[in-house]
């Protein structure tokens, strides 16, 4: 059977004036149903730009290149506007990064939510309204909050209630992008907690987009690491932890505080990422590699199979 | 809805100290600025009595302070005070017969200007950039800049005098009856079932209306422009397209009701723009509204009457300001909870 | 080659991203200049006395009278080139004046502050949002006819422009080191406000006066439209506007048409040239 997601080669830029921020560079990647897949990362890496252009929302002055995105076999990026709109917030869930902005001011929450299921489905006005309440209820927030203003819900319940948004259609994907950096630690354990209930629930699909590592172990099953518009490593959870293949890997899961291993200790990679205007020729993280090799600055590194894992490194040739 | 109650309270409280610095304003501009108002109204060659006379009448004969504080006091008793030359007539009666004339005009030309901005400006906040977006830009330029007499009169010679589509002065035809509840006469004859008189009454109000909504539409297109983009690039936006909400949707319900928000709060200072533009416009066309009563008034140096005229704009002024700043409080409910 | 590329980079971005608004501040300039230039040539150019009546009344536009002539003979196209130099000289004679007045009264109310800020501010609130032209109205009919009335008229209507935008400056700039310096030292509040203050509240000036001035020719040309300006026989375009409008409703366009252009072709080229100085100067926006 294919894979629920399979994106391929996607490229996205940013047009700058006469520059090109080459935030997504050739990502490949694969989604298969049920299934969590963590794609970390450090900040500026282009998580957030991968997970828009799946749904083409990439904003301006971003520009889609190159690539595919098949979604149950459809290819999203050729898909006319109009179907595109059935499948965003239909088939396929968004939550994004800040809740605090992402509701409209102005409209109830519980109308925003109505509208989104009206939106996708035939229902009445009541009908969809009692499946609203129902979905509030699920993400933990009580009916009476129905009729609130989002700058009435706490940062917690506002998270709560886009997730409620996104899974109100029953999509069969859910991009989550960074959905719980903007709230306290509590929250943010509920939430996940929510996610892993919601899958075993649904049978959903998660894209559990994150730049703590140590969050994506906890949940996802499969973890994909990007490193500066590359996607340099993905392995199931317990491979990538046990051995990581990539230089950039091993340094990210030192500088997590390793429990077991009673070492506190944090080990931070030095040098800092590239300007994706003008990344460096080769592998594009030769600069901080502490194994970089004469072809690493010359050559693009190819992506290598190495058992259960795929990794974008010349070491694995 | 308690802190409703609160803001409209104190929106109200701090209205008085506006409309007392506007009263005495008018006070200063009327009393202390040079120009001797009874030698203006009697002319140079009266004889000393009747000067004096007239001055005792106004009393403009007892000390400044003691003025102010009449005057300040005849208004607190919603008396505008009373006409030096048609018999007494006490002003406030006046405006009312002439207000209503100027509030449908100014409604009607609002619609006008409201309406072309909004369409013009959501066009072109949605093709930034573009040659239509330029071209608007430009349109909202050039209409601001549109002389109000000059647009209306192109309009009442192509339209009334060449093609005899539309008549060019006045408020009805002298012949047709309009029974006077409000003094509006499009809602007066609604509510008398007068079918003629609404036809009529509206052929009269088109293009007074058109050109003073014309030349005030640029400033909203400009406005609603600007502050779609604004909304446009709000995260919201996007969180909506990633739900699926159709984009006529997005546009007009989300973005369209967030962008109005700035523009309301920017309409008190139109209602102003409105207003002075009304005066042109009512000259331009013979309309018997305020502003054509204020400068009958001030070629017949009938001084009380053109003081209790300018009190009254001052008065109106504040309370659209805070009309406005109420009716804002009603849409955004972060200000209503 | 390094410091060229870069350079040459910005200068072609900014030709590209701000060429709609140079070719707006280059249209307005041109307008501005060809009526400035109207001014000041109008005696040698102008066919005839704009005072006078020199041929028939209402005679349409020929090749004798390329405007044709009003109602009491006179040559419209002379009027016109002579009422250039009416409302040029009204309109930058009152906002010059308001500039003055704006920006004393902004530097004392801003610097001072406390009580006095307090009332004036509250004082320029009020005449800002009081109908400009009303106020002008107002003010006019009390001080009478006379072309130094007319100017005082106005200019009353821009002053709260320049006192809110010079008043926010001062604030901005009364903190800064250099003047809580000389506070400190003990220097007369004259010589802080004038020496330190008022150089650095400058700059802004021009911005205010560009987007004034465009406002000022519509509110000159509406209070001699209602008769409250320079007094005839002077030739202004607002009530000349005003004068062939008796005629219009027969037929006769010309003695309307060409000065109510006028006054939107000056208004739309200060319009441009101000909107377009403050777009380029401001880089943030848009
Ligand atoms: N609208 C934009 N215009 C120009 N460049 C952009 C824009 N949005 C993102 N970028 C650039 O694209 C690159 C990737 O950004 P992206 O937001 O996808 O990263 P991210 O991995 O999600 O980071 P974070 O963890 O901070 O959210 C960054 O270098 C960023 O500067
Ligand atoms: S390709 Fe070379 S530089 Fe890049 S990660 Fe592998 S070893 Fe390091
Ligand atoms: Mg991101």
């Amino acid at each position: 059977m294919p894979p629920l997601l399979d994106v391929r080669g996607l490229r996205v830029y940013y047009m700058l004036g006469d520059e090109a921020v080459k935030a997504v560079d050739g990502v490949s990647l694969k989604v298969e149903k049920g299934e969590v897949l963590g794609l970390v990362g450090e900040s500026g890496s282009g998580k957030s730009t991968l997970g828009l252009a799946i749904v083409r929302l990439v904003p301006h002055p971003g520009r889609i290149l190159e690539g595919s995105v098949l979604f149950k076999g459809r290819d999203l990026l050729k898909l006319p506007e109009q179907e595109l709109s059935k499948v965003r917030g239909g088939e396929i869930g968004m939550v994004f990064q800040d809740p605090l902005t992402s509701l409209d001011p102005l409209m109830r929450v519980g109308e925003q939510l109505v509208e989104t299921i009206m939106a996708h489905s035939q229902l009445t006005k009541e009908e969809a309204k009692e499946k609203a309440v129902k979905y509030l209820e699920l993400v933990g927030i009580s009916a009476e909050r129905f009729y609130d203003y989002p700058h009435q819900f706490s940062g917690g319940m506002r998270q709560r209630a886009m997730i409620a948004m996104a899974i109100s259609t029953s999509p069969s994907l859910l991009i989550a992008d960074e959905p719980t950096t903007a709230l306290d630690v509590i929250v943010q354990s509920q939430i996940m907690e929510l996610f892993q209930s919601l899958r075993e629930k649904l049978g959903l699909s998660v894209i559990l987009i994150t730049h703590d590592i140590s969050v994506a172990m906890e949940v996802a099953d499969k973890i994909a690491v990007m490193y500066a518009g590359h996607l340099v490593e993905c392995a199931p959870s317990e491979t990538l932890y046990d051995s990581p293949l990539h230089p950039y890997t091993q340094g990210l899961l030192k500088a997590v505080p390793n429990i077991e291993l009673k070492d506190m200790k944090l080990v931070y990679i030095p040098g800092t990422p590239p300007d994706l205007a003008n990344p460096p020729p080769g592998c594009r993280f030769h600069p901080r590699c502490p194994r970089a090799m004469d072809v690493c600055r010359r050559e693009e590194p190819p992506e290598v199979e190495v058992g259960e894992t795929t990794v974008k490194c010349h070491l694995y040739r | 809805m308690v802190s409703l109650r609160v803001y409209i309270l104190t929106r109200v409280l701090l209205t008085i100290p506006m409309v007392f610095i506007l009263l005495s304003l008018v006070f200063f501009v009327m009393r202390i600025l040079p120009g001797d108002p009874v030698i203006a109204i009697v002319g140079m060659k009266a004889s000393p009595e009747h000067i004096e006379r007239l001055r005792h009448e106004l009393g403009l004969d007892k000390p400044l302070w003691r003025q102010y504080i009449d005057y300040i006091a005849m208004i607190m008793r919603g008396d505008l005070g009373r006409s030096m030359i048609w018999g007494k007539r006490p002003v406030s009666t006046e405006i009312w017969d002439r207000f209503p004339a100027t509030l449908e005009l100014t409604i009607c030309a609002f619609t006008v200007s409201v309406l072309i901005g909004l369409v013009t400006g959501v066009f072109a906040s949605t093709k930034p950039g573009t040659k239509a977006d330029v071209g608007l830009r430009l349109f909202s330029i050039v209409a601001y800049s549109l002389f109000i007499p000059l647009l209306g009169m192109l309009l009442q010679f192509t339209l009334g005098v060449k093609l005899k589509l539309l008549p060019v002065a006045g408020r009805k035809s002298p012949l047709v009856q309009i029974d006077r509840i409000t003094g509006l006469y499009l809602l007066d004859s609604l509510l008398t079932l007068n079918l003629v008189g609404f036809v009529d009454a509206l052929r009269y109000l088109l293009l007074p209306s058109i050109t003073l909504g014309v030349v005030l539409s640029g400033v909203y297109t400009r406005l609603v422009r600007s502050s779609m983009l604004e909304v446009l690039r709000e995260d919201f936006i996007r969180a909506l397209r990633a739900r699926g909400i159709p984009e006529g949707q997005i546009l007009l319900r989300h973005a369209l009701k967030n962008a109005f928000i700035p523009v309301l709060t920017m309409m008190g200072l139109q209602f102003s723009l409105l207003l002075a533009g009304a005066i042109l416009t009512e000259t331009t066309f013979s309309w018997p509204g305020m502003g054509t009563f204020l400068l009958e008034r001030i070629e017949y140096r009938d001084y009380t009457t053109v003081q209790g005229t300018i009190v009254f704009y001052a008065l109106l002024v504040a309370m659209v300001s805070l009309i406005v700043d109420i009716i804002y409080a009603y849409i955004d409910p972060r200000i209503r909870y | 080659m390094r410091l060229i590329d870069p350079l040459a980079r910005a200068i072609r971005r900014y030709w590209r991203v701000k060429r709609v608004d140079l070719a707006l501040t280059l249209t307005g300039a041109i307008i501005v200049a060809w009526i400035i230039a109207m001014a000041a040539l109008a005696p040698v150019v102008a066919p005839y006395d704009p005072y006078v009546s020199v041929d028939d009344v209402l005679l349409p536009p020929s090749r004798e009278h390329l405007m044709g002539t009003d109602n009491l003979g006179r040559d419209v196209f002379s009027r016109i080139l002579y009422g250039s130099r009416t409302v040029m000289a009204v309109v930058l004679a009152s906002t010059m004046l308001s500039m003055g007045v704006g920006t004393l009264v902004g530097l004392v109310s801003g610097y001072f502050g406390g009580l006095v800020d307090r009332v004036l501010s509250l004082v320029m609130d009020s005449i800002y949002a009081f109908p400009g032209l009303i106020l002008a109205i107002a003010v006019a009919a009390m001080l009478g006819p006379g072309v130094s009335n007319t100017v005082v008229s106005i200019s009353i209507v821009y002053i709260p422009t320049y006192f809110r935008m010079i008043r926010g400056q001062v604030l901005s700039v009364k903190s800064q080191l250099y003047v809580e310096a000389a506070t400190a030292l003990g220097a007369p509040h004259k010589v802080i406000m004038l020496k330190y203050i008022l150089p650095n509240v400058i700059p802004v000036l021009p911005v205010v006066f560009s987007m004034n001035v465009a406002d000022a020719v519509l509110t000159e040309a509406g209070l001699s439209f209602l008769g409250l300006g320079v007094p005839a026989p002077t030739p202004d375009w607002g009530f000349d506007l005003r004068n062939g409008q008796r005629n219009l409703l027969a037929g006769y366009w010309w003695g309307s048409t060409f000065p109510g252009f006028m006054i939107v072709l000056l208004a739309v080229g200060f319009s441009l040239l101000g909107e377009g100085l403050n777009e380029l100067i401001s880089p943030e926006r848009r």
